[in-house]
């Protein structure tokens, strides 16, 4: 559109620098010959206009290196003025000066200042062109490129799967092969439900709930592979609406956290989980038992919660609360969020 | 000989199965199991244990610096599934460094290694203690007394011992191997093909030291061998 908008502007510009003399032509017994010579003045200056605003504005001014850019004008305007004044003395229509004396000095000079300078103008006018042209298509390309890059945080944000996460799960799952072959086999099973979850339904914006649930549920009973039997881990779950979308692992990132911070091997621990979803509305409460102490990465995701917070941004502006942080006597953490559907 | 070893694991699995193979290896004996760093830390204080099968990452308190804690003579294997923590294992001078998932066979090479270990610290506990060796000489067993030995050189595949009285003893066998047998800090390697006797040293040089009044080269390689010595009992 902006293209078509530009071109247009050329053209008419070059049509009234062309054709403005015939709108006084009548009466004036000029002859068409005459016309035709006259037209050598506008043929320069566009010449002029457009070696400045495609080549030399361009590769000289823009770039930088102004010095070019300057002599080459300067050298091409005055040549070009003589040209256009020995032009119109030889073809008699001495302009703009009738009455100039054609070997007084001081009026070859006049006349060849005055078309350098008028060529002047176009070079000055088509290089704050090109100039501006310039910084449009930055701006525009400025535009794209960070569409192209939230678009991309997004994405990975949505995907990442933490290589200590699976590392660890397969580990554990070769140690069942050898205690427990069944409970091995469902292992397995879990986990590539999991990863179909990530590989494949993880690339959509938003997912069905319960495929989230689903993801959710096989996470859960992979990190309970890896915790002792006395660790309390509890999932409940009430889905009114099982097909409604959401956009993809936000919970999961906040249940990892409850396992990251909520599982001692030597103290009591619980990690309690409850998702309901009414018609509007997603409900998540995630009490865990906090052990401040912890160096291992139970995450199955490289998303921190502050990263859960950009998503949420993301995906639900303005209608989600989120509230979280630690019991007055610091043994329990809890984590409820509620999302306008 | 049985070697009291105990495992150490925030995953239940991951030692249950440490735990099978252990039992199936007859030089070992297992003392006990622990997903907690912490409670094994308080249990084992008043347990004889040699080595450790040790997790790295665990909460409470990582492998690293469980090994850091324990007894100098407890070895350490590690087990994990980061290799990015190798380096810092050998730095608290692990045994041997298992990655998960860990297979039987890697299991037993690693067992067999501080078998190996534990007979060799068990000869030469022995040799310290009675304070001779013996050893192949022109086809006789002579008798060797570590308070004898000035010094000893490699000459090809044999070791010649200087001896206190002057006379010298040579014997088929490498330098490696000596440097086994003989522990420091009272024999320390100086050079590719000399071992000294640390307390007949009289003075030391930027590359040679003085045992008597023969001079013995020590090359860049060992340097650092007598160095935490000289730091340790340097006057001035």
């Amino acid at each position: 559109m902006n293209r078509h908008i530009a071109g247009f502007c050329h053209m008419a510009l070059w049509a009234f620098l062309f054709l403005s003399p015939l709108t006084f032509w009548r009466g004036t017994g000029i002859k068409f010959v005459q016309y035709m010579m006259y037209c050598m003045q506008p043929l320069v200056v566009l010449i002029v206009f457009y070696l400045d605003y495609l080549y030399l504005a361009p590769k000289y001014f823009v770039s930088g290196t102004h010095r070019y850019y300057l002599i080459v004008n300067l050298i091409l305007l005055i040549l070009l003025g003589v040209f256009l004044h020995e032009w119109l003395v030889y073809t008699n229509m001495v302009f703009p000066f009738p009455n100039m004396r054609q070997h007084d000095a001081i009026d070859v000079f006049t006349g060849i200042l005055y078309h350098t300078l008028n060529l002047a103008v176009f070079a000055g006018g088509s290089t704050a062109l090109a100039v501006a042209r310039r910084s449009v298509n930055d701006d525009q390309n400025k535009k794209e490129l960070e569409a192209i890059r939230a678009k991309a945080e997004l994405n990975s944000l949505r995907s990442q799967i933490n290589p200590h996460f699976l590392l660890n799960t397969l580990n554990n799952v070769y140690a069942l092969t050898t205690i427990d072959q069944k409970r091995a086999q469902d292992a397995i099973q879990q986990l590539s439900k999991l990863l179909r979850h990530m590989l494949y339904d993880n690339q959509e914006e938003m997912v069905t709930l319960s495929s989230e649930i689903q993801f959710l549920e096989s996470y859960i009973n992979l990190m309970k592979i890896r915790l002792a039997e006395t660790v309390e881990v509890t999932f409940n779950h009430q889905i009114a609406k099982p097909d409604v979308k959401i956009a993809p692992h936000i919970l999961i990132s906040l249940i990892e956290n409850a396992f990251k911070h909520g599982v001692s091997p030597s103290e009591h621990s619980f990690v309690h989980i409850d998702i309901t979803v009414s018609d509007k509305e997603l409900t998540c409460r995630i009490e865990n038992s906090n052990h401040s102490k912890s160096s291992q990465d139970r995450s199955g995701h490289g998303i921190g919660l502050n990263q859960v917070q950009r998503r949420l941004d993301l995906a639900y502006p303005n209608r989600y609360v989120w509230e979280k942080g630690l019991s007055d006597d610091g043994t329990l953490y809890s984590s409820n969020i509620k999302i306008e559907l | 000989m049985k070697i009291l070893c105990a495992i150490i694991d925030d995953e239940p699995l991951a030692a249950a199965l440490l735990e099978g193979y252990v039992r199936k290896i007859s030089y070992l004996k297992l003392v006990g199991v622990y997903n907690s760093a912490i409670t094994a830390l308080k249990d084992l204080r008043d347990k004889d244990v040699q080595l450790l099968f040790l997790d790295i990452q665990m909460p409470e308190l990582d492998g690293i610096e469980f090994a850091k804690i324990v007894t100098k003579g407890v070895r350490v294997i590690f087990t994990t599934a980061f290799p990015e923590y190798a380096i810092e294992g050998y730095k608290v001078d692990a045994l041997d460094y298992l990655l998960k998932p860990i297979a039987f066979e890697d299991f037993e090479k690693s067992a067999e290694k501080a078998l190996e270990w534990f007979n060799m610290k068990k000869k030469q506990d022995i040799y310290l203690r009675d304070r001779f060796v013996l050893l192949k000489s022109d086809y006789k067993l002579v008798r060797l007394n570590l308070d004898e030995i000035l010094y000893a050189e490699g000459v090809r595949d044999y070791i010649r011992f200087y001896l206190r009285n002057g006379e010298t003893l040579l014997s088929l066998m490498q330098i490696k191997k000596l440097e086994e047998i003989l522990p420091p800090p009272e024999f320390i390697r100086v050079h590719r093909s000399f071992m000294v006797h640390l307390p007949d040293v009289t003075v030391f040089e930027h590359n040679r030291v003085m045992v008597g009044d023969v001079s013995i080269p020590v090359s860049e390689r060992y340097k650092s061998r007598i160095q935490d010595y000289l730091e340790q009992h340097t006057l001035n």
